[in-house]
């Protein structure tokens, strides 16, 4: 057998094992009902902010967390605490993608990433017409 | 129809007859210069290449016009188009300009363009023989280049609602093309060689028939389909708002102008670097295609060697001017963040890298010259897919920097099908053509050593990628046909699912067939777990093998020393620098230990290879520089890694979380600091937020940092001024852009700080609270006290005769008194004054709110009970507003070693490159009549 063939059944049997653990690494998309179903794991989710309800981010008492409530894709509601100062334009997030865990019926985050309109274009213009009515 | 005022149409069409020119002239340029590589008769071949040549040369101006035009229209601010108008604004200053051009789509493909176009020019010149294959390649890319920015719609409105006259509806748009196309070949019949006659004749039918096809299939009425979105599309024919129904509706809008995050230098020169560096990823890509096209396996490589080596240090240094840009003047705290968006442009670098070191192989020993293909192509794939990833949204929650979408994503998947078919395609058919010795490798050679490095490299990039494309797996898993096939996996696995290693094969189905797989939950431990594995191989190699030397089959005693001796000494003394470095900086993960080992090893070996074998032999030094820089790098990685701590947390610096962990998740690392007072932090770090002023549209806070030694003496010193980009909204209140950093660098360390004030995290556009506190009342008479939370108020006497307030003005018949309130701090003895004024005028009683901002507090004097000698006082009690910043400081140990390693490898390529272009001047013409003649051989043979 050549060494090319080795190397190559090698870099072959690697190559798997490494996507099996990626695979197992990557996690899946849920909704609370199923973060609250396996509290001890760490969860992905994807929802929006109620904006109704109240975002609270008093950094006078602590600078580290804020709370508000989100709303899955299944629409379930549920108070998240963020384990990070609030972002800017928070409050115009379209979506909100969550990790963390369940902790007693709040969701435990510490890592959030929004996604933003990247510009309210289309809106700015509507309002200029506004002006002109 | 109206008929809009201020409106410069001109330009737009003149930009979209340009856009249609660069289109034609691209096949043009691309099927004569095709033509001409397979012409063999000498008169036709350089007939070609004159067509070709002028249809570049064509294409080329058309981009550069096409960009100078959009440039005027932004100076001008010509907001009737959307481009400019979605890009800059009145306020924006003149020098981000640059930036606001390249901010958008089709901008950064016009980039991308411009420096194909240029790169074509540098070929046409030096290019030789390989001028027809190359710019055969490099025009059919700039064919699709085109096609993403072709604004051809198919539009389902009524073609003629637009002033837009010629080129505005699609009538106007396809006549156009068939004109251009119809004529070009209508000439080439009469002028073109003439043996290909009929050929052209066939052209000049086909664009017609299209035409005839596309009216009677009534397919300009398909409904909504646009192929490349147009950087001169008008805005009125982007968005729709009924401001377009009056003819100056110019006058009353204004640009949205540049994302305040990319108002920075570095987006000047950041994306150019970044795309000269993809743009260059085509010339090794053209030759290895060209190479295989004339059959000339080994002709190709000398120059594609010294173009890939300049491409690969010009898209490092776009790399690497992305990491510096996301630290020095991002909020992000860090250089790399795995990132799809920074990964994308990666992943391509490293499969380079890999090419670049099969090529040396190639061209030392004959090896690995099919692998040196696969790597070049490889890598202009990898450069589309990146695009595709970063610009058809499809990363959608997973990246924090995307472009925002443009619709081409069928286009860009069209493209790299197209690339990855050809690529494949003509490498099958000659892959039994292209040379490769019978003899296998020797394990004791370079070639075979170099061979494993480049796996490990491509092995890296495909660890990668795999993980970054996740949502398009997922959404390839979501369509026909593999949706059904894993399905029938999933129902094949099934069996097997207790058994040890095919439970995970199941496992793995089963998670494809949700089509909801997100990234892993903290992806850079995940991408650093298995990167670390790579570096510590990379490195080891890379240090080992430059003691290895080409074509040996076994040692002989005098070689094993050769070898031995250094490769000892280094590892000898990287342990000993290692393990007390190690123990001091109190990391504790051996893997961070064998990894620093290791880069020392590599620098160590590479120095002492400079010295001993190349005698310091400057001119043969690249690749000592770049591995040395890649040493360097992997050793500052460690530190600013795995050491970075936020200042403003205790716990923090001692504690490691384990291993390679992302320290950032548990670190309390925001701290609040009110102006003017003192914040202990940790380390001997103290903070104190002394000043605060405003330039532009920028607010500047300056930190000062004391740091003190156990005794107590300050040992250190220093200011730094980060800053808020705002917007003053029209309710007068501030809108928080972006937040910069400013970082006080050491040699041995850095100190990022970060301050956001207070109004940034409540939103400027809902409506203002209203005070939430309401008032109270009090029963009191004179001379009694009440309390408030912080004070306690002493009714202290009355005033009638002085009558003072803000809001008040005295009309005949008014009864003003003034009720003089001492307020005292209950916890200080300091005191205050407030004076509360009441009137009557006519018979009804009036209350002037008295505000005591500082105190926060509020009083009224509602009513006089005559009846019970007392007065009824309403006070409100309001936590007085202190104005604070809220400060990130994180230190970063060693990141200078990152920067300079950086630096260092990326001088080694271009060290290397310019090397090879010197050489290749002074023995340019030995080599060029050996291949020559080698080729003629080649085609005698066939």
């Amino acid at each position: 057998m050549k060494k090319t063939h080795i190397i190559g059944l090698f870099a072959i049997a690697i190559a798997i094992s490494s996507l099996m653990i990626i695979a197992g690494d990557a996690s899946t998309y849920v909704d609370f009902a199923t973060a609250m179903e396996y509290p001890e794991r760490t969860h992905q989710i994807v929802g929006h902010l109620s904006i109704d309800k109240e975002i609270n981010y008093n950094p006078e008492l602590d600078a580290n967390s804020f709370s508000f409530y989100m709303k899955d894709k299944k629409g379930k509601e549920l108070r998240v605490i963020c384990q990070k100062e609030k972002p800017a334009e928070f409050e115009r997030s379209e979506q909100i993608v969550l990790t963390g865990k369940i902790n007693d019926e709040v969701f435990v985050a510490h890592e959030i990433l929004l996604k933003c309109p990247s510009k309210y274009q289309d809106e700015k213009l509507q309002n200029k017409n506004l002006i002109f009515e | 129809m109206i008929e809009y005022i201020g409106e410069h149409l001109w330009i737009g069409q003149l930009g979209q007859f340009l856009i249609f020119l660069a289109f034609c002239s691209a096949i043009m340029s691309c099927i004569s210069y095709s033509l001409g590589n397979n012409e063999s008769t000498p008169i036709l071949k350089s007939n070609w290449l004159k067509i070709g040549r002028t249809g570049f040369l064509i294409h080329g101006f058309s981009i550069i016009i096409i960009i100078i035009l959009i440039f005027y229209m932004m100076i001008m601010k010509y907001y009737e188009y959307d481009y400019v108008w979605s890009h800059v604004s009145n306020s924006l200053p003149f020098r981000y300009t640059f930036a606001a051009f390249w901010e958008g789509q089709e901008g950064s493909f016009l980039l991308w363009m411009f420096w194909h176009s240029i790169l074509g020019f540098i070929l046409i010149k030096i290019a030789g023989k390989w001028e027809y294959g190359v710019m055969a390649v490099l025009s059919f890319a700039q064919i699709f280049f085109v096609f993403f920015i072709l604004g051809l719609f198919f539009d389902g409105g009524d073609p003629n609602n637009t002033s837009f006259s010629f080129l505005g509806n699609i009538y106007g748009r396809s006549g156009f093309v068939w004109l251009i196309l119809t004529t070009l070949f209508s000439l080439l019949i009469f002028k073109g060689p003439t043996n290909l006659k009929l050929f052209f004749k066939f052209g000049a039918i086909i664009p017609t028939l299209i035409l005839l096809i596309l009216i009677f299939s009534g397919c300009y009425h398909l409904g909504e389909v646009r192929i490349g979105g147009s950087p001169f599309m008008l805005l009125r024919d982007v968005h729709f708002a009924p401001i377009f129904n009056t003819a100056n509706y110019l006058t009353s809008i204004e640009g949205t102008g540049l994302n305040p995050l990319l108002q920075n230098y570095w987006m000047t020169i950041h994306p150019p670097t970044l795309f000269l560096g993809f743009a260059t990823t085509i010339v090794p890509f053209a030759y290895a295609i060209a190479g295989l096209w004339n059959k000339d396996h080994r002709g190709w490589m000398e120059p594609a060697l010294k173009w890939a080596l300049c491409s690969a240090a010009i898209l490092g240094t776009g790399i690497f001017m992305g990491g510096v840009w996301a630290y020095e003047a991002l909020s992000f705290g860090g250089y790399w963040a795995w990132d799809p968006v920074e990964n994308a442009s990666l992943v391509p670098w490293i499969t380079l890298i890999a090419g670049i070191h099969t090529t040396l192989v190639a061209r030392a020993t004959g090896y690995s010259i099919k692998s040196s293909y696969i790597f070049y192509i490889l890598t202009f794939f990898l450069i589309i897919y990146s695009t595709f990833l970063t610009r058809s949204g499809i990363l959608g929650e997973t990246s924090v920097h995307a472009f925002t979408e443009m619709g081409l994503e069928w286009q860009l998947i069209l493209f790299m099908g197209v690339i990855s078919f050809l690529g494949i395609a003509l490498y099958k058919y000659r892959s039994k053509e292209i040379p490769a010795p019978k003899k296998e490798e020797s394990g004791y050679s370079r070639e075979f050593w170099i061979f494993v490095g480049a796996l490990v490299l491509l092995f890296s990039s495909g660890l990668i990628t795999v993980t970054t494309s996740i949502p398009v797996i997922n959404a390839l898993t979501s369509i026909e046909p593999f949706n059904t096939i894993i399905d029938w996996c999933v129902g094949l696995t099934r069996n097997f699912e207790d058994i040890f290693i095919l439970g995970s094969f199941f496992n793995f189905f089963t998670i494809l067939d949700g089509n909801n797989i997100a990234p892993p939950d903290d992806v850079v431990t995940h991408h650093n777990n298995f990167q670390l594995w790579i570096g510590i191989l990379v490195a080891l190699l890379s240090g080992t093998v430059q003691y290895l030397t080409y074509k040996k089959d076994k040692f002989i005693p005098s070689d094993i020393s050769k070898f031995k001796n250094p490769i000892l000494l280094s590892l000898v003394l990287s342990m000993i620098f290692t393990i007390p470095l190690m123990y001091i900086s109190g990391i504790q993960a051996w893997q961070y230990w064998l990894l620093v080992g290791c880069g020392l090893f590599s620098v160590l070996a590479n120095s002492i290879y400079l010295v001993r074998i190349i005698k310091g032999n400057l001119k043969l030094a690249g690749s000592v520089f770049s591995h040395v820089g890649f040493g360097l790098m992997l050793i500052g990685v460690v530190f600013s890694g795995a050491l970075k701590h936020a200042l403003s947390d205790p716990f923090a610096s001692k504690e490691l979380d384990g291993l390679l962990g992302d320290l950032n998740k548990q670190t309390n690392k925001n701290i609040l600091v009110p102006f003017g007072q003192t914040i202990e932090l940790s380390k001997g770090y103290s903070v104190s937020y002394t000043n605060t002023w405003g330039e532009g549209n920028a607010q500047y806070y300056a930190l000062n940092f004391v740091r003190k030694d156990e005794q107590g003496n300050i040992t250190d010193q220093f200011t730094t001024t980060p800053n808020v980009l705002r917007d003053t909204l029209e309710n007068g209140k501030l809108k928080f852009r972006a937040a910069n950093p400013d970082t006080k660098h050491y040699i041995h360390e850095d100190v990022f700080t970060l301050a956001v004030p207070h109004w940034a995290f409540e939103d400027p556009e809902s409506e203002t609270k209203q005070d939430t506190n309401s008032w109270i009342a009090k029963h009191i008479a004179l001379g009694d006290t009440f309390y408030t939370n912080r004070y306690y108020v002493i009714y202290n006497k009355n005033d009638v005769r002085t009558y003072k307030h803000k809001d008040y003005e005295f009309q005949e018949g008014d009864i003003p008194v003034t009720a003089i309130l001492k307020i005292k701090d209950i916890n200080s003895n300091k005191e205050w004054e407030a004076r509360v004024l009441y009137f009557i005028r006519g018979n009804k009683q009036f209350s002037l709110p008295t505000e005591m901002p500082k105190l926060g507090l509020e009083f009224k004097l509602s009513a006089i009970l005559p009846a019970e000698g007392k007065v009824v006082f309403e006070y409100k009690d309001k936590e007085p507003k202190r104005e604070y910043v809220i400060i990130q400081a994180l230190i970063f140990p060693g990141i200078q070693l990152v920067w300079s390693g950086c630096i260092l490898m990326m001088f080694g390529l271009l060290f290397s490159g310019f090397q090879r272009i010197r050489l290749k001047k002074s023995g340019n013409e030995v080599k060029e009549t050996i291949t020559f003649s080698d080729n003629q051989n080649e085609q005698t043979k066939s």
